[in-house]
């Protein structure tokens, strides 16, 4: 049965079709002045034809869900239900920071996924493989925090910690870098990469195998509200704001 | 039209007549640059839809500012993209998250935005604030710049 | 003659809303989040302003529509979507949507612009409208004059410079503390108040150009509102919503016969939120007997954002042999 996995949790489009261990395509496209909403459906459609899949050999859409980028999940998402509910196939919404941590999960560590959130902020969490198999638990709540009260969390864990994604270009390019221990935290620098179509499609046909599909009326992007203390830390910048104050 | 100095870096004019409003707001659009940031406040009727006219129009935008109270965001092609926010309709903080503000607000363009005491949240930590007070008298109102970072205290430098 | 069924798709702004249309002329379901009980089903529908509504209705308002018209998705012939104007994040779950269905079924793709769909409602209503027509299409979010030639083709002759007319409604209505949503309840007390007991400005109406302001009007109400309430004066909210909303009326009828006037045609058909309200449609249609123009309204439901309207459209359009490629995009203003 092909799977097909759509993942618009970056400025990176990804689509990608599975078929048991087979990789039908893997697609990656970077096109900052073309939005998703007007490359998706139109590269979907080139890529099937090149590789001659028909759209009704489709068994399930995989769609990544976030967190990540605003406009392009619910481009993403309201495209997966519409090909589901046309083709009355069923849908497996996969979380972006799951599916990163598939695409790196042979580093020998604990795995951190980031991703790029608002000012200063990065959505992530911790994995770890099992021991004995390759399957990864989930260490922390998925959450939203800045780059310091990341590295805090860090210092809860004594193996290694591999930091990844594409919150990483950020936390770099700002110069966090200095914020972290040098011997316990690696900074897996790559090329600009998004979790990718095919780890979406890939854990969604494992889903799909368990019977976990999403149910395709009331999937919705993946959230992380502000936390209470990170309402209260930006409550304290405010003073500053009020214009009938003086400084 | 008046203009006097407070020593917080705020600025304030005097403006007589919608048109010195919106010449105000042209003399600062031409000044701003991609990433910055302006949030409004000030009572209905006020003049914020015309400070921002001014703005768009020193920025050479082809499109006039009219009031985005329905859309809430409107966008602008100028010399650089200009996103016109107004807030008037919004009833949590929260809401403002379902519009996706970070791709505007950290983006590529300039923002604006009416009614922004209802996101103070949200707001980035650096910003021009402007009020518009009105008054007794029908046309006249009183302007205040209020700079917070070194970027906008020396945008208000170039203003005056 | 074949029967053409086209399933249109409206998320422009607040609104989530699915139609099934026959031959672009009848209406086999019209859904409107806001007006149905779907809570009962699938959880809380409530319009707001936010695109996460349309993400969760647009599934469910289809699936209503279809049943509702007895028809499957497989058997439609062309999908028809509000691309435009609006708010980003709103027409794109709406578009994405749309282009998926398209190329999942194989059904042509008509994008759909949200102003033109205003103006043909009332295809829906009227069976002899003749081209070229002037159309003032009035709303929350709109006011403009178009000049139509025929399908496909709009000449925006004039827009607000600032507020629209149904902005004004709400602010006025909020600031009086009437209550939400402004127009209809400024509507009803107008009745009972003088609609010349205060002279508002009529912004623009001594200038033959065709644009329409309103923020003037706003203001004078306001400061009205302001030297009544300081001079501990009686406030007499019927004849502040009466004048005020004879105002808004005379200005948008005035510039409408300047620019009928304009192009020497004498078909008007308005549309939007607006054009529910009574006393505009009444004194419009007084203006047309008064000078020979032909007026044309929708039906009072069809007056506000719907995806029947936009649904006509795209029938028209692919009936001349037009529709998108999945180049399509999202467009807010």
């Amino acid at each position: 049965m092909k799977i097909l996995g759509i993942d618009t949790t970056t400025d990176i489009l990804s689509l990608a079709i599975v078929e048991s261990k087979k990789i039908i395509f893997d697609y990656m496209v970077s096109t900052p002045e073309i939005t998703h909403s007007s490359m998706l459906v139109l590269s979907l459609r080139e890529i099937m034809k090149i590789t001659r899949v028909n759209i009704n050999e489709l068994g399930g859409i995989a769609v990544s869900i976030g967190p990540g980028s605003f406009t392009g999940l619910r481009v993403g998402l309201a495209t997966a239900k519409g090909l589901a509910f046309s083709l009355s196939i069923p849908i497996i919404g996969v979380n972006s920071l799951d599916a990163y941590a598939l695409r790196w999960n042979e580093l020998p560590g604990i795995l951190c996924p980031i991703i790029k959130a608002r000012q200063d902020d990065y959505y992530f969490t911790f994995f770890k493989k099992e021991k004995n198999n390759d399957r990864l638990i989930r260490l922390e709540d998925y959450q939203c925090l800045d780059w310091m009260s990341i590295n805090r969390i860090f210092d809860k864990y004594n193996e290694k910690i591999f930091v990844f994604g594409e919150g990483l270009g950020e936390v770099i390019s700002d110069n966090q870098t200095k914020y972290f221990k040098e011997d316990k935290v690696v900074l897996v620098v790559r090329e600009q990469e998004p979790p990718g179509a095919r780890n979406i499609a890939l854990m969604g046909q494992e889903r799909l195998l368990q019977n976990k599909e999403d149910d395709v009326y009331k999937i919705s992007p993946f959230y992380i509200k502000k936390s209470a203390a990170e309402q209260k830390r930006k409550e304290l910048k405010i003073r500053q704001k009020d214009i009938n104050q003086d400084d | 039209m008046e203009n006097n100095k407070r020593s917080c870096g705020a600025i304030t004019y005097i403006s007589n007549s919608p048109v010195q409003t919106f010449s105000l707001g042209k003399k600062l659009g031409m000044l701003l640059k991609k990433g910055d940031l302006i949030a409004l406040d000030g009572d209905l009727g006020a003049g914020k839809t015309c400070l921002i006219q001014g703005i768009t129009h020193g920025l050479k935008s082809k499109s006039n500012a009219s009031s985005p109270s329905f859309s809430i965001i409107k966008e602008y092609q100028g010399n650089i993209p200009i996103y016109h926010f107004d807030l008037y309709r919004l009833n949590h903080q929260e809401e403002i998250e379902e519009l996706g503000y970070e791709e505007y607000f950290y983006g590529n363009g300039i923002t604006l935005i009416e009614w922004a005491n209802k996101i103070k949240n949200y707001l980035p930590d650096e910003l021009l604030l402007v009020k518009i007070k009105m008054s007794k008298e029908y046309l006249k109102r009183t302007i205040i710049f209020k700079p917070i970072g070194d970027g906008y205290r020396n945008l208000m430098e170039e203003l005056k | 003659m074949t029967k053409k069924i086209i399933l249109g798709i409206e998320t422009t702004c607040d609104e989530t809303s699915v139609a099934v249309v026959e031959n672009g002329e009848k209406i086999l379901s019209n859904i409107i989040a806001s007006q149905v009980k779907i809570h009962q089903k699938y959880g809380g529908v409530v319009p707001e302003i936010a695109s996460r509504e349309h993400m969760k209705n647009i599934l469910i308002i289809c699936a209503e529509a279809l049943k509702k018209a007895g028809i499957l998705l497989k058997n439609i012939d062309g999908i028809a979507i509000a691309n435009g104007p609006g708010l980003k994040g709103s027409l794109l779950v709406g578009l994405s949507f749309a282009k998926a269905v398209s190329f999942a079924l194989d059904k042509p793709l008509i994008g759909v612009n949200h102003i033109e769909g205003h103006i043909y409602a009332n295809f829906l209503v009227h069976k002899n409208i003749e081209f070229p027509f002037i159309s003032l299409i009035v709303s929350g979010g709109h006011t403009s004059l178009i000049l139509v030639n025929e399908i496909g083709h709009l000449k925006i002759l004039g827009t607000t410079r600032d507020d629209a007319a149904g902005e004004v409604f709400d602010k006025i209505a909020k600031y009086l503390n009437l209550g939400y949503p402004g127009g209809p309840i400024i509507e009803k007390l107008a009745l009972k108040g003088g609609k010349n007991a205060i002279i508002f400005p009529r912004p623009l109406t001594k200038t033959p150009n065709l644009d329409f302001s309103f923020s003037g009007l706003k203001t004078a109400v306001i400061y009205f509102v302001n030297e009544k309430k300081k001079m501990q004066g009686e406030l007499k909210v019927e004849d502040i919503c009466a004048s005020f909303q004879q105002a808004v009326i005379e200005t948008l009828i005035h510039k409408t016969l300047i620019a009928t006037e304009k192009h020497r045609i004498n078909a008007i058909v308005v549309g939007g939120g607006v054009a529910a309200n009574e006393s505009l449609r009444r004194e419009m249609l007084k203006a047309g007997k008064t000078y020979n123009k032909k007026i044309y309204f929708p039906s009072k439901e069809l007056c506000t954002d719907n995806a029947a309207m936009i649904a006509v459209v795209g029938y028209y359009k692919l009936m001349k042999g037009f529709s998108d490629s999945f180049y399509l995009d999202v467009y807010t203003g």
